[in-house]
């Protein structure tokens, strides 16, 4: 009996269109494919253990550290961030699903196909794409790496490119056309305007990217010359069409995590989040001045001075909304009665880290410095803070906090303050002091270093394993959480009078479309 | 709780006691006036965003202890105050201005050299630099580069195969070499040995792209300046197929053959 | 705002037509705007200087003015050949005609086919560099062991900033194969590739 009921919840997963059990699937496919990047992690970290590498070859550290990237952004971030996004948006407005079921689903199919020829890649002739995940041109043209790990590579992004811009599209319809009645878009849950601000991004920036690494396809294999001098091309306009994606791309990854603290950072502290209309002033301007930064990945490459110049005001313009937002949070727990739970632990400490991460952002839009910390493990530490410090440490509180609504079941909170502190300690001993290796002057992406620098990286690879046992504790965790009964009510966390999002009139986890009545806004 | 903290304190402060040996670096060793400026400006950026790295978290803290739900008070209902949005969004832009001034005039040091001294062509290989002194036609490959002390040396930078990127950050140069194109960089340094990397992956080999300058004074440059044009500068081919490289040996080369 | 208490046909058809009429579009626009960026990037590099048109007229003039003029040159990859400029520094007048001359050896026993690539330093001194002959207007094809000279005609603008003392123009050589050589005969390459920014 048991088993046929297995079987049967496996094949309604499989064959689902339903937003919650895609949601899911996307969460599991993001926690699996965090295993392997964490996993690729853990090389690098072992490569750099000692300054003269030896653990892997220099061919095999840079596929390592391409593919870690690629892994990490296209393959847990992304997906993680459109789970939750696909859970909770159609709930929080009061929609019976997504406005295109079937079109979700297929996104969330196209990532299989996407990672197992990523994975695949590393087995191929000449393995994996060894040109960095931004695969700049000349280093990954047809001459200088002529194996299929590149065009393997190119397909992933087609790939994981498709599934974003659709998925996008759906995010888009939906939070516009099906909100519940008297929900107009300035009383709409922060998180929905998170998301309505990263489907545009999305939609606006990836196909560019698409573009982009088309062009590179063709360049390898048919002949043209959009970025090859022999024909007539520029290297340097590939670096300008990747930016224009891949600056956006960060706040992709970022965006509906700032949605998500708001909601918890309000509910812990038993206050409406402070400043409703500036934040969503702030996420729509970070979505616009997103597009107008992304020269400042290319200060070293020569561009015009006044260019530089401009490029650098607005990135550090971009600091102004962030700013508000961090503001924005502290002002709502100020005055509030702050109830200590896990998700609000991950929530302030994304706070905290992402300030960092913040800040050394603003220090990389100055140009004369910014030519000292470019390709130094500076841009690592810094891009780290807001990846894993702002992006993974949001993920971790929403998990924590949406976790009894989408099982019915909580999450152990002994076992969550230990998962808390080993990733804070860990995140910190791993990067803070790679912002300090940076200024010293040590080089990215390289497999051997500088023997002054031993003793940093030991302690850094040290952290590492904090991490490690963190994210396999919170595996644990889940696992051991759903053999609970489940015992989590409609109002999970007694919050719901100080939230927006309409998730908690309804059961945990809700039923089939949702609602029995859909509610009404007033 | 505060066991923690102090963990994390202990923690932190271990590895500044394990990195005994520095390296020079454009923050404590610059050795260019441009270096030193890029760290002046560096440190005026830090005196200006330090507040607002430290002001959060000391808030976060503060608001940790005081509105713990443990002190059974009832949370505030404010949630807009027009005034705090506008000071807030207002401060950090009036200090963003304050950061650009000073990064701009550093720019423009960096960008518009003064008169040049000696031409360095600076040309990047997998995995190697050749360097050429046009003026007196020296050229010569994977070995340090020499060049005369307290002297403008302007420095035009190319690559034949990917992109490469000159970094030495005791001079604060970093430059990108792009196939196809020239860029430029410039320093002027005091004698002394000074290390730097290629900063710009450009393959397997991209960590052993080491750059080695010494800065001499015009005695020894003069020394070492004859004992490589007699005859010592053709560029040491690697593997035979490299024949980039076009010093008057090669002219000659191609004249017998 | 909008009522809808399941999925009603209206709200489908709401919602196809928001997708169908401006969403696809803006991915679709997005995806072409990566394709129109090559020839406005390349338009864009024109305008500041990181190519120059060869066949456009050129003013001279009497300035009295000299500027130190820097030939350098570097070949890409392993294409196997020589050149060099038979003066490498060349004292001129600005807004005055100049020329120089390169030879170009075939070291090997093969045809070589390859283009050459300009690119002028400084920025400021970029759009006032004008070729009226060069060897990298077209892509050049040299017979085993072949040894040729081109003549290079250039001048400098008269309104070129004051400022700039010396100017370098580099020439990087780029192989091509043979038949792709073919195909683009019939286009004239209008150095419009010394690279953009």
């Amino acid at each position: 009996m048991a088993e046929a009921a297995k079987k049967s919840t496996l094949l309604r997963y499989l064959s689902s269109t339903d937003h919650k059990e895609i949601g899911i699937m996307y969460l599991i496919f993001a926690l699996i494919m965090g295993i392997v990047g964490g996993f690729l992690a853990g090389m690098i970290r072992m490569q750099l253990w000692e300054s003269t590498g030896g653990v892997v070859s220099p061919e095999l550290y840079n596929q390592i550290v391409t593919m870690h990237a690629t892994i990490m952004i296209f393959f847990v971030v992304i997906p993680a961030m459109a789970g939750f996004g696909n859970y909770l948006v159609p709930i929080m407005i009061g929609a019976r699903d997504m406005a295109f079921p079937k079109l979700n689903a297929f996104s969330f199919w196209l990532l299989i196909p996407a990672a197992l020829i990523g994975i695949a890649s590393f087995f191929v002739e000449g393995g994996a794409a060894g040109g960095g995940w931004t695969s700049y041109q000349p280093l990954t043209s047809a001459q200088y790496s002529g194996t299929p790990g590149v065009d393997m590579w190119i397909l992933v992004v087609h790939l994981t490119g498709a599934s974003s811009i659709l998925g996008a599209i759906n995010f888009i319809v939906t939070i516009l056309n099906m909100r519940a009645p008297g929900m107009n878009l300035m009383k709409m849950p922060l998180y929905a305007w998170a998301w309505l601000t990263n489907a545009f991004m999305i939609l606006v920036g990836t196909p560019v990217l698409a573009g982009a690494v088309t062009m590179v396809l063709l360049d390898r294999h048919f002949g043209t010359g959009f970025f090859r001098p022999s024909e007539g091309g520029d290297p340097v306009l590939y670096q300008h069409l990747f930016w224009f994606y891949s600056h956006p791309a960060v706040y992709i990854m970022i965006v509906p995590g700032f949605g998500a603290i708001s909601h918890i950072v309000a509910a812990f502290s038993k206050k409406r989040v402070f400043g409703y209309a500036g934040m969503v002033y702030a996420i729509a301007s970070i979505g616009i001045l997103g597009f107008m930064v992304w020269a400042h990945h290319m200060f070293t490459t020569g561009l015009a001075p006044w260019l530089r110049a401009f490029f650098a005001f607005m990135t550090m313009l971009i600091a102004v909304p962030t700013g508000v937002k961090v503001f924005s949070w502290l002002a709502t727990i100020w005055g509030g009665t702050i109830r200590f739970t896990v998700a609000m632990k991950f929530a302030l400490g994304m706070i905290s880290l992402f300030v960092i991460g913040g800040i050394g952002g603003v220090w990389l839009g100055n140009v004369p410095v910014d030519i000292q910390l470019h390709d130094s493990y500076f841009v690592v530490g810094h891009l780290h803070y807001v990846l894993f410090g702002g992006s993974v440490m949001s993920l971790l509180a929403a998990a924590y906090f949406w976790f009894p609504k989408m099982t019915g079941r909580y999450l152990s909170e002994k076992l969550g303050n230990v998962i808390f502190w080993l990733m804070y300690i860990g995140m910190t001993m791993t990067f803070f002091l790679m912002h300090w290796a940076g200024i010293m002057g040590m080089a990215r992406r390289t497999y051997i270093y500088r023997p002054e620098f031993e003793g940093l990286n030991k302690f850094m690879s040290f952290g590492y394993l904090f991490m490690l046992i963190g994210g396999v504790l919170f595996v644990w965790g889940i696992i051991s959480a759903l053999r609970q009964p489940a015992t989590a009510t409609d109002d999970a966390w007694d919050a719901n009078d100080i939230q927006d999002g309409l998730e908690w009139k309804t059961s945990s986890p809700p039923p089939k479309e949702n609602f029995k009545t859909l509610p009404v806004v007033s | 709780m505060r066991k923690q903290y102090l963990l994390w304190l202990a923690l932190l402060l271990l590895p500044i006691a394990v990195f005994a040996d520095p390296v020079t670096s454009w923050i404590f060793d610059p050795a260019t006036p441009v270096a030193g400026e890029v760290r002046d400006t560096f440190h005026i950026m830090l005196g200006l965003t330090l507040p607002f790295l430290l002001l959060p978290q000391i808030l976060l803290v503060y608001a940790i202890w005081k509105f713990n739900e443990k002190r059974g008070h009832k949370p505030a209902t404010f949630h807009d105050n027009l005034k705090l949005e506008i000071i807030w969004t207002v401060i950090p832009v009036l200090t963003l201005i304050a950061i650009s001034i000073p990064a701009y005039s550093t720019l423009k040091k960096i960008e518009v050299p003064p008169k040049s001294d000696l031409v360095v062509e600076v040309i990047g290989h997998q995995f190697f630099w050749e360097y050429r002194l046009p003026k007196y036609d020296v050229g010569f490959a994977n070995e340090p580069l020499v060049v005369p002390a307290d002297k403008i040396i302007t420095l035009n930078l190319t690559s034949v195969d990917v992109i490469h990127s000159w970094w030495v950050p005791s001079f604060g140069v970093k430059q990108d070499a792009n196939p196809g194109r020239i860029t430029h960089a410039w320093f002027k340094a005091p004698a002394g040995k000074y290390k730097g990397q290629c900063a710009e992956l450009c393959g397997p080999l991209h960590g052993e792209m080491w750059i080695d300058v010494q800065v001499v004074s015009d005695s020894e440059f003069e020394t070492w300046l004859e004992s490589k044009q007699n005859g010592a500068n053709v560029a040491p081919n690697e593997d035979g197929t490299h024949s980039a490289m076009i010093a008057p040996a090669a002219e000659s080369e191609a004249a017998n053959g | 705002m909008d009522s809808q208490e399941l999925k009603t046909p209206e709200q489908k058809r709401k919602n196809k037509k928001l997708a169908l009429y401006l969403l696809i579009p803006v991915m679709l626009i997005m995806f072409g705007f990566t394709y129109v960026q090559v020839p406005l990037f390349k338009m864009f590099c024109q305008k500041i200087g990181f190519a120059i048109s060869p066949l456009s007229d050129v003013e001279y003039a009497d300035t009295g003015r000299m500027c130190k003029v820097l030939y350098t040159g570097v070949v890409a990859g392993t294409l196997p050949v020589h050149f060099k400029a038979k003066q490498s520094v060349q004292t001129v007048e600005v807004g005055k005609p100049f020329e120089n001359e390169y030879r170009f050896v075939n070291m090997s026993k093969d045809t070589v086919h390859f283009r050459p690539v300009h690119s002028i330093l400084p920025e400021a001194a970029a759009t006032k560099f004008t070729m009226t002959k060069c060897f990298c207007f077209d892509d050049q094809t040299m017979a085993p062991g072949e040894e040729k000279t081109f003549k290079v005609i250039s001048v400098l603008s008269a309104d070129m900033d004051s400022q700039v003392e010396q100017v370098t123009l580099n020439y990087t050589l780029f192989e091509k194969n043979p038949e792709e050589m073919e195909k683009n005969r019939q286009v004239p390459n209008v150095a419009q590739n010394s690279g953009g920014n």
